[in-house]
């Protein structure tokens, strides 16, 4: 019974970095500040721990598809709440829209053993790099995630993290490859 | 991307400066935009590299992200289906219920209203709202209408004309469309563009990826104001630095690189930068690879656009027609000042080009004629005048001498029968060789009368004033044909010295120089062209 929890800690310890960033591309910048990403994954995690012994006896692909539901409705949970606590704003996040819409995530990472090897190999690289924008410098990664994860112009992404453009610029390079080295790194290992 | 993970591959050490960084990011925003063929340059090669790795990688979960955001319900419209989408609006296609119609609705993009910060969507607000005003505020048959525009859950929307076709750019990538069409359809959207500074509005943002084509009627439309401002309002410019690299006037891109403030960006635009955009969307319906060129010009710094934009020049004046690619350089002129005044005269100056003769639509291998027919039947007349002028055969003389205009005056009347078009090039063509002949024979026929007996004496003094009043015809030919004729005259006029010089031999020295310069206007001139009216 200790080992399966072991590899569990292990597995959700590993993926814990993937879903933090999953969880900052969600929370827009109109919400931050009302929203903490590193809330919502310690709370999947709470969660996890409470359904350990389930958990413990799938593989670690379950374990991550888990993960993501539970961020997912932890996400949409905290949404409605501030929804409830702010009639008038925040209109356009709709939960149930969101709820109906958010499965193409759930597709993209769906990939199991049917699927073809390369699309398995690309979801790999896409999840080592949700992981290594955690491992940036707050700035970079920040830059990183408005700049390619929402997909905000550098005019945009200077204004919401009140820098020049040429210093943003900078910082999405310097950011790009060191998440290049790092992939690099991790394919290797 | 799987050379990132090959040994072989190392960083670079060099470190690059923020400002160039920043250059290089607006350019690779632009390439993501319009997802062209890549063909970098060295300096962009590396930041290039990185972009596209991570862009590649963060695209689809941006994608899963913004489908998080669904459109609004519209009253009055069914479903929406989106048909595409820009910076900042999403355009969908929807089903109005009470006329049964289907329209084009323009809302701004839902995924940014969810992702953006406060000030950014209020901005999205302010400069939505201005392009509703601004589209409806000009209304020509070229423009696509405004139907309707309202509010909904926050959301400003506007209902317009839906055109189904394809846009101007995925029509000159086809081959079932000839140059002559495609310049056409540019003069429809010139004279609407006319209509727009009229109205006191810059559209700021044409290029080929803006002017559709309605699927039913083949009418080419404009759309997207999204950029479009007041020329009465500038200094107070809503929106800030904006526009595509590629079709941008090179006043907007100094500005941009150098100032970056709204009221320097917006000092400089007038209708010459609206000019210089038809210019390149002109230029890039040619056949040439000028869209490659323009699009991959991110402008690196000053030296470089320059050189690019030389380039694309010299592109144009190599591959397209001389007297259409004249046109085109004129709008794509450095300075504001010597490009067209108004949208109008460059609608003008395409139209002229437009109805210039096509003689090879009338006479198939026209050319070919001229230059193993016409040419040496040319020659022949100068030397038989030669041959005769110390006879007593004066009616031939004078048939020898006259006999080359019967094959031009016999084209210009077949031409008139066979097709209508270009009908104010023709009467100009009428009136300039029916000028020419008559001038002629009244000048022979008067120089004949003053020297009496001696008809050597009169041909001598003849081909000398026929060569003069060639030299004026030609001139006035250059203004709205082939340029080359300038040179023709100036050729012209000092033959007519070389002509009095060479007594007794002016009339084979003018036969021969009536067949070179039949043979010139024969390869020369487009109108001549084997492949005219297909594509050049």
């Amino acid at each position: 019974m200790i080992e399966p929890q072991s590899e569990l800690a292990n597995s959700m310890g590993k993926f814990r970095p993937i879903l933090l960033t999953l969880a900052e591309s969600m929370i827009s910048p109109a919400l931050r500040g009302n929203l903490e990403a590193s809330d919502l994954v310690q709370q999947t995690f709470l969660e996890a721990h409470r359904n350990a012994d389930q958990l413990a006896a799938t593989g670690e692909r379950p374990v991550f598809a888990w993960l993501r539901k539970a961020l997912r409705h932890n996400f949409l949970d905290a949404v409605k709440h501030l929804k409830a606590q702010k009639n008038d704003s925040r209109r356009t996040l709709r939960c149930s829209e969101m709820a109906a819409s958010f499965h193409p995530i759930e597709q993209f990472f769906a990939a199991d053993g049917t699927s073809p090897s390369q699309f398995a190999q690309r979801n790999e690289q896409i999840a080592l790099m949700l992981a290594a924008i955690q491992e940036l410098p707050p700035n970079q990664g920040n830059a990183i995630i408005l700049k390619h994860l929402l997909g905000h112009s550098l005019k945009e992404v200077a204004c919401a993290l009140q820098l020049s453009e040429d210093a943003t610029a900078g910082l999405l390079h310097r950011g790009r490859q060191q998440l290049a080295q790092r992939l690099k790194k991790a394919g290797h290992e | 991307m799987s050379d990132f993970f090959d040994d072989q591959y190392e960083l670079p050490d060099d470190e690059l400066a923020d400002s160039h960084l920043a250059e290089l990011e607006r350019a690779a925003e632009q390439r993501r935009e319009f997802d062209q063929a890549i063909e970098p340059t060295c300096i962009e090669q590396e930041h290039l590299r990185y972009f596209s790795f991570i862009e590649g990688l963060a695209s689809p979960i941006r994608t899963a992200i913004s489908q998080m955001a669904s459109p609004p319900t519209l009253p009055d419209y069914g479903p929406l289906e989106e048909v595409g989408y820009g910076g900042m609006g999403a355009v969908y296609r929807a089903s109005n219920h009470k006329t049964n119609r289907i329209d084009a609705i323009k809302i701004i993009r839902p995924d940014r209203i969810a992702c953006g910060s406060q000030e950014t969507i209020l901005q999205l607000r302010r400069r939505f709202q201005r392009e509703c005003q601004l589209a409806a505020r000009v209304s020509h048959e070229h423009i696509v209408p405004i139907y309707q525009v309202g509010e909904v859950d926050g959301f400003t929307w506007f209902s317009m004309q839906y055109v189904a076709g394809p846009n101007l750019h995925e029509r000159s990538g086809r081959k079932d469309i000839s140059l002559v069409e495609l310049v056409r359809c540019i003069v429809c959207i010139v004279r609407a563009i006319d209509a727009v500074h009229r109205c006191g509005v810059l559209h700021g943002d044409i290029k080929p990826q803006n002017i559709l084509f309605d699927q039913a009627t083949g009418r080419p439309m404009l759309s997207d104001f999204g950029l479009a401002e007041l020329t009465s309002e500038l200094n107070g410019n809503q929106n800030g630095i904006a526009g595509t690299f590629a079709y941008m006037a090179p006043e907007l891109i100094e500005a941009m690189r150098s100032h970056r403030t709204r009221e320097d960006f917006a000092a400089v635009r007038s209708i010459a930068s609206d000019i210089f955009s038809l210019g390149a969307t002109l230029g890039s319906v040619l056949p040439t690879r000028s869209m490659d060129l323009l699009v991959t010009s991110p402008a690196l710094g000053t030296e470089d656009a320059e050189k690019r934009r030389e380039q694309l020049r010299n592109h144009i004046s190599f591959h397209a027609d001389p007297a259409l690619a004249r046109i085109c350089l004129k709008c794509l002129a450095d300075e504001p000042c010597a490009r067209y005044a108004t949208a109008n005269q460059l609608a003008d100056d395409l139209a002229s080009w437009l109805d210039r003769p096509r003689w090879n639509q009338y006479f198939p291998s026209l050319r070919y004629l001229l230059c193993f027919v016409v040419a040496p039947g040319l020659a022949l007349g100068g030397l038989s005048v030669w041959l005769l002028q110390g006879g007593e055969h004066e009616i031939a003389i004078w048939i020898a001498m006259f006999v080359g205009y019967v094959p031009l005056y016999a084209a210009l009347w077949a031409s008139q029968r066979v097709h209508r078009d270009s009908e104010r090039a023709r009467r100009e063509l009428w009136s300039i060789w029916l000028g020419h002949g008559v001038a002629s024979v009244a000048s022979m026929t008067a120089i004949r009368i003053q020297n009496e007996g001696d008809l050597s004496r009169s041909i001598a003094q003849f081909y000398p004033t026929c060569a003069a009043i060639s030299s004026i015809a030609f001139f006035a030919k250059s203004g709205n044909f082939w340029f080359g004729y300038r040179w023709i005259g100036v050729a012209w006029a000092a033959a007519a010295i070389v002509l009095a010089i060479a007594n007794p031999f002016s009339p084979v020295l003018f036969g021969i120089f009536a067949a070179i310069t039949c043979i010139a206007i024969a390869l020369g001139d487009s109108a001549f062209a084997d492949d005219q009216g297909r594509n050049l």
